[in-house]
């Protein structure tokens, strides 16, 4: 990829319970750039 | 100890100013408490919260080398099979995972000095859960304007 553009970055989180998604979400994040777009699957009642 | 050397502990061990911080004593040693424990930590450290856990009294021996079994509160023994297959069920992460997670994120475990010792604890005694033996006076430093929780 180049590392120049923004990435998309899907998070499945389907089927772990809180608190994982926003954990999954945030490791996703920290290894994101300035730009990126992170998409989050959740199934836990909690994300919304 | 003077309160400028005093804040020059908090700040050594990486305490912030601002009130985005949950402060944990983790007292109870039974196996119930420990899950509120791991989801508070994991939750406020994946937010980007500064997350300290001050672990004391019979909370202790959780953080040993040598592994204990975690007691249930004689109140709950009935109900604890069922929340075991719940859990499972559910996938919850162990409560030591949880709070190693919680690590990652930048989390910090330490061990309370004076209990440690009452309970004949070394600071080599203490698993890879715990960050660092600290006394009561830097604890309260680090926790000061953010969030307490005693459980």
């Amino acid at each position: 990829m180049d590392a120049t553009q923004p990435a998309h970055t899907l998070v499945d989180s389907q089927g772990s319970t809180c608190p994982g998604p926003i954990t999954d979400l945030a490791m996703a994040y920290r290894r994101s750039k300035v730009g990126d777009v992170i998409e989050l699957w959740a199934t836990d009642p909690g994300v919304k | 100890m003077t309160e400028t050397a005093l804040s020059a502990t908090a700040e050594a061990v990486g305490a912030r100013p601002a009130s985005d911080k949950v402060s944990i004593v983790m007292f109870s040693g039974t196996a119930d408490k420990f899950i509120p424990l791991a989801v508070l930590a994991q939750a406020g450290a994946a937010m980007g919260m500064e997350v300290r856990v001050f672990v004391t009294g019979f909370a202790l021996h959780a953080f040993t080398k040598e592994r204990h079994g975690l007691p249930f509160p004689a109140e709950l023994v009935s109900l604890a099979p069922a929340v075991a297959r719940g859990m499972s069920a559910k996938h919850v992460a162990p409560w030591d995972d949880m709070l190693r997670q919680a690590n990652e994120l930048g989390a910090k475990v330490y061990a309370y000095s004076m209990m440690s010792g009452v309970m004949g604890l070394e600071a080599d005694d203490f698993n890879d859960l715990v960050d660092d033996v600290l006394g009561a006076a830097t604890f309260l430093q680090t926790a000061e304007a953010g969030e307490t929780f005693f459980i």
